[in-house]
Parts: C-alpha cells; sequence; structure tokens
C-alpha cells in the first residue's frame, strides 16, 4: 500500500504542548469563584453510620457548602443501572475504606480539610469480609442487606461437550491461579470541576474516556434531563479503563455546585486515587486443560471467581469479555466457562486496560506450558499445533479474518532464541513464551456499534477535525489526524483535532477496549472521503479538469499531467469566497451486527475484529534473594496496518512495562480491617525506568479487517501475555511454577524451598 | 498540607536560633525529598520550615589532611556519588549514595538529609556507620561530635536536640588494607532497601585473616544497626567459608526485623544471611586477591 502520512512514525500532534506545559489539565483551570471540594470517606470497611453532624464544619469560616446523604438525590447508581447499588452518598452503610459519606465545599484547600475534621459521624463496626471464600461461605455477613448472597452475578458458557472431551484426551491438567487488586497508576488523579449554572445547565470539565455516556451517567444519578449535562474533556494523563465509568465526585461536585452557584473543584489525592479510584478486578481461576498425545487441544473448562468489591461497575462486562478471549484463544472445540462476581468491602472494580484478559491468559498461558512438560513436549510446539487460522469460525462463534499469530508466535520464539536458550542457557536464566488474542476494535457489548466524525476545511485550507477519540496519552488525535490526513491529501500539520465537548462531538461510546483506531478511524476516514469528493469537484471546476483528473497530495492540487501545482488553499478560499460553497464531510462507520444477533447469546460475535500476538522474554532469577531480573522482552503483534509505527511501538513498550507489574510487583494490599496500606508510590511498586528491560517490538502487519487502511487497535494486547510468558521463563530457568501474580520474591524463595522439599 | 512560616536564614546561628525557639515546631528543609513528602502526606505539620539554602559552610566535599573525608550536611547525592574525592577515599560512600532514588531525586536529596531522616532503611547510614563515620552537630554556637552509630534513636529519631542541626559527616581515614562495600537488595529499582548491609573489613598483612571489622545492617531495627555480635565472631579469624556462614548466621540472629509492605521478618533475615554472606565473600576473595579487585 502505497502511503504519504499513514505507517509512517510522525511525531505526535500534541508533543508540543505536553512537553512545553501549555496543556491544560483539569488541575490548571482557573474560572472565577472557583471553590475546593473534598469528600469525607469512611475510615472503616464495613460499618453503619449511626449519626453525622455537621453542624462545626458548616460554622467554620470560609466553608460554603457541607452535605451528606440527606442533600443529595436517593438515586441508586450502577454502570449497568439493574445492578445499581451505590448511593452518591452512603445513607446508612460504608461498605469499604474510602466509600464517601459527605462532602465540603469552601474557599481553599486547608479550610476544606479543616472542615472535613469537624464532621462527626457516628460508626457502628460490622464484619469485614475482604476474601471471596468467606463472602461466598453460607450465612455471611452480607455486604448489601436485602440480597441473596455475596456471589451477586454469574455466567454460563457451553460450547461441544466439554465432559465427553475430557474423556478422550491423554493428557489433562488442572490449577488454580490467583491475581490481586491492582491500580491504574495514571500520572494524572481522576478529577472534575462541576458547573451548575443559572439556566440549569450543568458543565462539568474532567478527564473522561467515555465523556458521551458519562454524561449520561451523571444525569442518571442527578436524575436530571440529559440534554442539561455537558461534559468538556481536558488535556489527559492517563486512562487504562480507570476514567471509563462515572466516579462519584462529579455528582458530588455537581451537587455542591448547586448549593453555591459557584464552580467547584474535587481532585483525588494520590492516596485517594490508590484506594478510591477502583482497581482490576482479581480473579482466582480453576481451569482444567485437556490434549490429545498429538497435541491437540480438545477442552478447556474454567471457573473464575471475580472480587466485585463492595458495589457494581464493570465487573460482568469484564468477566464476559474474558470468556469471548478464552473461548476464542487455540479455537479449542470444548469449552466451558463459569464466571462469577462476589461482593467484598473492599474498593470496587473496573475496566483495566486487557480487561479481564490478562488475569485469564496468565492462567491458560501458564497451563500450556503445564500441559507440553507432562506430555514431553517442547510448548512451543504445542502451540504450533493449536494457533488460530485466518478466516476460522471458533467453536465458540468467533469470526476470526484477519489473523497473524503463526507469524506472531514464529517471530518472538526466533527473536529471544527459543531453540538456543530454552532448557539450556546460562544456569539460572529462562525463556518463555505467551500467546493472546484480543480485541482490536473495541465491542458490540452495547447492542450496537458506531462512529461519527465531522471534517470541515478553513478557506485557508487548514482542517478541522472533529472526532470523539478520546486522547488520553495514547495518541489517538494523531492517528486520527494521520487518517484525514492521508485520506485528503494535506499535510499533517494542516490538521486540528477537537474532540472534548459533548455539545461538539458526535455520540460515541468512548476510547476503551482498543476501540478508537479501528472504529473512530474507520468514521474519520468516511469523513475524509466525503470532503475530498467536494475538494475534488471544487478543484475540478477551478482547474477547468474532470474531477477524475484532480490529485491532492501534501496539501497540492493539480491536474495529472500538468506540472501546475496549486496550494490547497487556492482551491479552497476559491470556492468559498467565490461560490459561497464552504468544503466539508461528515463520516460515520457501522460496525453492523452479525444476523441474529442478541446481547445475551452473541458471546463472541461481540468482537468485530481480533488482534493476535506473542510475548517471549528471558530472565535471570537469584535463587537466593528470590529476584527475578527480566532480561528482554520481545513482542510481536498484529497491528494489521499499522497506522503509526512510533506510537504504535511505544503503546506495545508501555503496557509490557505494565505487564511487567502485573507479574512481578504490583498489587494493592490490605491490612485486617481492610485499609490499603500501599496507598502511595513507596510502596505499591510500578516498573521505572530501572527495571524496564531492553524490549523489542514488532508490528506484524496483516490483511482481512475492516480497520481504516486495515489497521486494527493495538493499546491493550501488549499487556495480556507478559505474566504468563515471565511465569514460563522462570520455570525454565529455576524450575519453580509460581500460580499467583504478582510473582514476588518471597514467594520464589518459598516455591524453590518446597521444591527443594519435594526433591529430598 | 498546610500554611506554615518559611525562613532563609543566611547563618548557621539564625538557623538554629529559629530551629531551638519553643514557640514553634521549626521542620529544617534541604533537598526537600523526605520534608515536603511528608508534609504533603504523611502529617508533618511545621509552624516553620528553615531553608538551609543559604546558609554557607554546609554544601562541600572537604579531603581532610588525614586522609579521611568530611561531607557537608546539604552536600547533594549526587554530589557525593560523583566526587572524586570520595570514589578515591571511600567509593563505597559514593556507591551507597547512588542507591538513592533516582537522578532527579539524588540531585536534590542531601547526604545530611538521608540520615536526619533517620529511616531504618537510609542507604547511606550502613555504609558510614561500618566506616565509622562521625556526626558533626552544631547549636549555631558549639559543635559536639558523635560516633555516627550512635547518632539515631529510633525511627524517624536522632540525637539532635532542639536547636541542633547536622553540620558535617566526617569519614576517617581508611585503614591500610581494608575492604569497605554496601550492598542492598529491593523490589524495584529506585526503592528503598528491604535490607542493606554496609561492611568495612580490615585485613592482617597478605591474608585473609581478619584485624578489625565492622558489620551494619539497614532496615532490619528500628535504626540501622551494628551486627556487634557478628563483628566478634568475625574479629582475628581467617575468612573461609566456613567462618563466612558462621557469621552470616550470626547476623540473623542479631537482626530484628519486622512484617512490613516491604518484607516479612522471615524474608528479611534470608536476605540478611545472603547478604551478609555476599559482602563477607567479596571481601574474602579481595584479600585473597592481594587486596586487589
Amino acid at each position: 500500500m502505497k502511503t504519504c502520512i499513514v505507517r509512517k512514525g510522525l511525531p505526535r500532534i500534541d508533543a508540543i504542548p505536553k512537553v512545553s506545559g501549555e496543556a491544560q489539565y483539569t488541575v490548571d483551570l482557573k474560572m472565577p469563584g472557583l471553590l475546593v471540594g473534598k469528600i469525607l470517606r469512611s475510615p472503616h470497611a464495613h460499618a453503619r453510620i449511626k449519626s453525622i453532624d455537621t453542624s462545626a464544619a458548616k460554622a467554620l469560616d470560609g466553608v460554603l457548602a457541607v452535605i451528606t446523604a440527606e442533600d443529595v438525590p436517593e438515586n441508586l447508581f450502577a454502570f449497568y443501572q439493574w445492578q445499581a447499588d451505590k448511593h452518591i452518598l452512603c445513607t446508612d452503610r460504608v461498605r469499604y475504606v474510602g466509600d464517601e459519606v459527605a462532602a465540603v465545599a469552601a474557599m481553599d484547600d486547608d479550610t476544606a480539610e479543616a472542615a472535613l475534621d469537624l464532621i462527626k459521624v457516628e460508626y457502628e463496626a460490622l464484619p469485614v469480609i475482604l476474601d471471596i471464600d468467606e463472602a461466598m461461605k453460607p450465612g455471611a455477613q452480607l455486604i448489601h442487606e436485602g440480597k441473596e448472597s455475596n456471589s451477586t452475578w454469574s455466567v454460563d458458557r457451553l460450547f461441544g461437550d466439554p465432559d465427553k472431551a475430557l474423556a478422550e484426551c491423554d493428557y489433562v491438567v488442572e490449577g488454580t491461579y490467583v491475581t490481586h487488586q491492582l491500580a491504574h497508576c495514571c500520572l494524572e488523579v481522576s478529577n472534575c470541576i462541576a458547573k451548575w449554572d443559572k439556566r440549569d445547565k450543568l458543565t462539568i470539565w474532567t478527564n473522561a474516556q467515555a465523556p458521551h455516556t458519562q454524561r449520561q451517567e451523571v444525569a442518571r444519578v442527578l436524575g436530571i434531563p440529559r440534554r442539561n449535562v455537558r461534559i468538556i474533556n481536558s488535556t489527559m494523563g492517563g486512562g487504562f479503563g480507570s476514567k471509563l465509568v462515572m466516579d462519584m465526585k462529579l455528582p458530588i461536585a455537581s451537587v455542591l455546585s448547586r448549593l453555591t452557584g459557584r464552580p467547584v473543584r474535587i481532585v483525588n489525592t494520590r492516596s485517594e486515587e490508590f484506594t478510591t479510584a477502583k482497581t482490576r478486578y482479581p480473579y482466582t481461576l480453576h481451569l482444567k486443560t485437556g490434549a490429545t498425545k498429538d497435541g491437540k487441544i480438545l477442552v478447556r473448562d474454567l471457573t473464575l471467581i471475580g472480587d466485585n468489591g463492595a458495589y457494581h461497575d464493570k465487573g460482568p462486562a469484564t468477566i464476559n469479555f474474558s470468556s469471548m478471549m478464552f473461548g476464542t484463544l487455540y479455537n479449542v472445540p470444548n469449552i466451558r466457562f463459569h464466571g462469577e462476581l462476589v461482593y467484598t468491602n473492599k474498593a470496587m472494580g473496573t475496566a483495566f486496560r486487557g480487561f479481564g484478559n490478562p488475569q485469564v491468559t496468565f492462567a491458560t498461558e501458564s497451563q500450556i506450558d503445564e500441559l507440553a512438560e507432562k506430555m514431553g513436549m517442547d510448548p512451543l510446539e504445542l502451540r504450533r499445533r493449536n494457533v488460530n487460522h485466518p478466516d476460522e469460525t471458533a467453536a465458540c462463534g468467533a469470526e476470526v479474518c484477519g489473523c497473524a499469530m503463526s507469524e506472531c508466535m514464529e517471530l518472538a520464539a526466533k527473536e529471544i532464541g527459543w531453540e538456543e536458550k530454552r532448557g539450556k542457557g546460562a544456569p539460572l536464566r529462562g525463556v518463555g513464551l505467551a500467546n493472546m488474542v484480543h480485541t482490536g476494535g473495541g465491542g458490540r457489548f452495547y447492542g450496537f456499534n458506531s462512529a461519527e466524525a465531522i471534517i470541515k476545511l478553513s478557506d485557508e485550507g487548514t482542517v478541522t477535525l472533529i472526532t470523539s477519540a478520546l486522547d488520553m496519552g495514547q495518541g489517538a488525535h494523531t492517528a486520527m489526524a494521520q487518517i484525514a490526513a492521508e485520506e485528503l491529501g494535506v499535510r499533517l500539520e494542516d490538521i486540528n483535532v477537537l474532540s472534548h465537548d459533548t455539545e461538539l462531538t458526535p455520540y460515541d461510546l468512548g476510547s476503551w477496549g482498543s476501540r478508537a483506531t479501528f472504529m473512530n478511524g474507520n468514521a474519520v476516514l468516511a469523513a475524509a472521503e466525503d470532503a475530498r469528493q467536494s475538494l475534488v469537484e471544487a478543484a475540478a471546476e477551478m482547474l477547468e479538469a474532470d474531477p477524475a483528473d484532480i490529485l491532492v497530495e501534501e496539501s497540492k492540487v493539480w491536474v495529472k499531467g500538468s506540472h501546475e501545482k496549486h496550494d490547497l488553499s487556492e482551491v479552497v478560499d476559491h470556492t468559498v469566497n467565490e461560490h459561497g460553497e464552504p468544503i466539508s464531510g461528515i463520516g460515520r462507520f457501522v460496525d453492523h451486527l452479525p444476523e441474529g444477533y442478541t446481547i445475551p447469546t452473541a458471546f463472541a460475535k461481540n468482537i468485530p475484529c481480533f488482534s493476535f500476538g506473542t510475548q517471549a522474554v528471558e530472565v535471570e532469577v537469584d535463587p537466593e534473594t528470590g529476584q527475578v531480573n527480566v532480561l528482554r522482552v520481545v513482542a510481536a503483534h498484529e497491528t494489521g496496518t499499522t497506522i503509526n509505527q512510533t506510537m504504535a511501538e511505544g503503546q506495545l513498550e508501555g503496557s509490557m512495562a505494565q505487564g511487567i507489574g502485573f507479574a512481578l510487583m504490583e498489587r494493592l494490599v490490605h491490612d485486617d480491617e481492610g485499609r490499603i496500606v500501599n496507598d502511595r508510590f513507596l510502596d505499591y511498586k510500578i516498573p521505572n525506568i530501572g527495571d524496564v528491560p531492553e524490549m523489542k517490538a514488532y508490528c506484524v502487519e496483516s490483511v482481512g479487517t475492516r480497520g481504516p487502511f486495515g489497521a486494527k487497535g493495538i493499546g491493550e494486547p501488549g499487556l495480556v501475555p507478559t505474566a504468563p510468558a515471565i511465569a514460563n521463563a522462570i520455570y525454565d530457568a529455576i524450575g519453580v511454577r509460581l500460580h499467583e501474580v504478582p510473582m514476588t520474591r518471597e514467594q520464589i524463595i518459598k516455591a524453590l524451598k518446597e521444591k527443594r522439599a519435594s526433591e529430598t | 498540607m498546610k500554611a506554615f512560616d518559611y525562613v532563609r536564614p543566611s547563618t548557621l546561628e539564625e538557623a538554629c536560633a529559629v530551629l531551638a525557639d519553643p514557640a514553634g515546631s521549626a521542620k529544617a528543609l534541604a533537598g526537600g525529598t523526605d520534608v515536603l513528602v511528608q508534609m504533603r502526606a504523611a502529617g508533618l505539620r511545621p509552624s516553620v520550615v528553615v531553608s538551609l539554602k543559604d546558609v554557607p559552610g554546609l554544601n562541600f566535599i572537604h579531603a581532610d589532611d588525614d586522609g579521611g573525608v568530611t561531607i557537608g550536611a546539604v552536600t547533594p547525592l549526587g554530589a557525593v556519588e560523583h566526587s572524586a574525592v570520595i570514589k578515591e577515599r571511600c567509593p563505597a560512600v559514593a556507591q551507597a549514595a547512588a542507591w538513592v532514588g533516582s537522578v532527579q531525586v539524588r540531585n536534590r536529596a542531601t547526604i545530611g538529609g538521608n540520615l536526619c531522616n533517620a529511616a531504618p532503611s537510609a542507604d547511606t547510614a550502613p555504609i558510614l556507620i561500618a566506616l565509622g563515620a562521625e556526626a558533626v552537630i552544631t547549636d549555631g554556637r558549639e559543635e559536639r561530635v558523635v560516633l555516627l552509630e550512635e547518632f539515631f534513636t529510633g525511627p524517624g529519631q536522632t540525637v539532635l536536640g532542639r536547636g541542633e542541626l547536622l553540620r558535617a559527616v566526617r569519614v576517617p581515614p581508611a585503614p591500610a588494607r581494608s575492604f569497605a562495600t554496601y550492598l542492598k537488595t529491593f523490589r524495584s529499582a529506585m526503592d528503598c532497601c528491604t535490607v542493606g548491609v554496609g561492611l568495612c573489613a580490615t585485613f592482617e598483612e597478605g591474608s585473609a585473616a581478619i584485624k578489625d571489622v565492622r558489620l551494619a545492617l539497614g532496615a532490619v531495627a528500628p535504626t540501622p544497626m551494628r551486627a556487634r555480635a557478628t563483628e566478634a565472631l568475625l574479629a582475628g579469624r581467617e575468612l573461609d567459608e566456613t567462618t563466612i556462614a558462621a557469621a552470616s548466621a550470626k547476623a540473623v540472629e542479631e537482626a530484628q526485623p519486622i512484617d512490613d509492605i516491604r518484607a516479612s521478618a522471615a524474608y528479611r533475615e534470608v536476605l540478611v544471611e545472603v547478604m551478609s554472606r555476599r559482602v563477607l565473600t567479596a571481601a574474602c576473595a579481595w584479600a585473597q586477591n592481594g587486596g586487589r579487585g
């Protein structure tokens, strides 16, 4: 494919404002009368609220409002309204440490903090449940009174006949795998400014990954018309899924603004961010894999318990997505999946890069190596015998179009030195690899999947692109601009991207699920095609040529065969100012639902585009301290067509680093009372520059998808197989198999000790 | 962060006077990498912050006539790390300084701050204790000198009285045929240590027999500590595998680690054994190699 702008590693269009400090985040905004809002949060993981006395706080100089549950709408909220279980401010019960109990608006930070200290809340402690097994015991303390049990939702999927298949297998391995709560660790914490104006319009400045759906959520919980809510996004400093569903600080700031008649800003402290900005769903996975002696995987059976935390959010969606990826990887003919969500007195889970897939892939791809070991087969060879192929419909219904799994796997294996190193590398060194499948284009989970974009040309030939793709740091604006520039034939620097305002942008489901490039990119492409058509017609008229002979490239327009090149601005100026015919374009992309689609039965047909990839790592283990040193990571992932080489590699590298954190370091740790004890970066470790090894990211181009120029999303895949690749490499290095992440130094020492004990 | 007064005295006397004022709760500020973090998050609420930025005579590295080194308290760790004098006379101190935080942190953080913050895990403490360093303390008028191993009294606690400042740290000259090193374990790069071990071993001429030894442990007690029983076991002994094993086991006995978020006590004991063995093994190899490498 000959391209001018797409497939080039061009610098990001937002680089200069970000590096120079010109970019405005919500904390940078200034507005007249702006107040400081702060939230009083529960110090208890589970307690009854007996009384709240706000009189002293209200009496403090500089305090403009103090609110409790009595001052806010009584509506219950959850991402899915049918699961609604959370009030804006707690009424009579708190369910995790950090639950919102009251809030204040004051002139400044110190006064707001002093006011929080003056609110007297009397609690009566209730039994605290932090563990899913305890939560599921018959007669366990109910976290939500009135419900039948703490087990709050479940799903079953069955394809083929797993029991029959298990009986036919020559080899079956079984194991339990555990993952824990993780924090997203966005550089920019959750925040908002709410301003409820005299016309009853509510404007919220925030950093939402899905401003349109959050606008609906704010209206829903406040019980006000959606038309009255507007969300304006500031520059965003990271999302990773944490900014997808509304945070309660939005309605809280809104109520404070309505009461005071002034804008109110609430910003998480870093400690609040760690303890209340929601987490990755921890899974406990009981997995069985069965294969024939020639290495064909016949069956996989998984029971997965997800720790929901204290309230509902994206739990069902996350577990459903897990089941889709579980069903699709290796096209296993017999699949049984049971997923369940259980309430505990911990912070609630939410979306997190990979959306349940890293947890499941840790189990499935670790177990492939265990199976290979049992069979006496090279794990790479076992994977070869089960790879997904292009243009195949999996037993679970997943329609795989483009698929470069084999290419990715062979490339990663070769680059890590699989043949030379596996089982025979230097002592205490090992290599491991893992495969994955992920969505490369969001999903149809809302019952529809579509996007729109608008393009207009100024009379000087510059282009305004209005898209709903949010740039949270991943580079979506640059990718959208490249797609538009390529199609229109203009220079990248001539494109200005607007995506920040729900009153401006078309309705959209948001930037998640590696969705923006595929969905919004297609809409942008359509809008550019539309505008290009008008542009070509105008040029043909001006240059007295056949439209079919008009060429546009790098903001120059000419007639085929002619050497006389015109600036694009001449053409637009001519048609606007001579004829009064401005040039614009509108584009819409509808990802049509497959025939017979219904949300409950669609399963893997929810995914419009699958993306495959492999990661291979080399590690060195210190058997005396348990320290794991990741020496190299090689990632080979399918991109369809790589829109921007540099940014795609950046996405892979960033997610590999996050995957190393998931594998070796990261976990929110609770004390017995349910308080998170590592609520700061001193003790919640994420990989930093000194921990990140040499990384090689390969963007493997492939054909067969409907993305713009054939592109697939690449935002999440790099995180998905990192942990099992590291677990497999640790096994190769020292012969111990860890079934729990993070694989800490202490766990490795313990496992080595057990191994030595069993050998003597 | 609560409102506070900020003063920038230009003499030691002035600085100590503000710190001595019984009416307030003053806090000295050097690089701010601990103080500011504690003020933001950990409930440190001084009424006055006393910046030492303009106080002369606190930021220096001096090659002493006796072969030792004196380091001013507000000398950035980055300067300690890269100092030619320190690298020549007590390279293990440069090595320990280089373990603290990131490049950016080391350009702000000072050696005095690392010591006065009195974290049991402070990276510069074990090696300075092992080298027999002294703390030079001033109240603005008079100075007193205490051994660094007696400087710490508990987590976050030192012998500094109200109105006193650490002015400098004095590292004595290294004895002939001595080997010093600092080793730490950590959860990630740029982490405070899970266990730190500082060693200074002096050997008899032409052998691996120990003449004098000081072993200091970090993050395994309320303060950085000297492992005196281990030192006693080693004194006069030929350093070999058996002795090293016995000494490492003794160090585990002496350490008093606790369970915390960074590690369990049991795991810290494993690390004390491994790290002690590794520093002693390095010392042994050095001595056997005729005091080289």
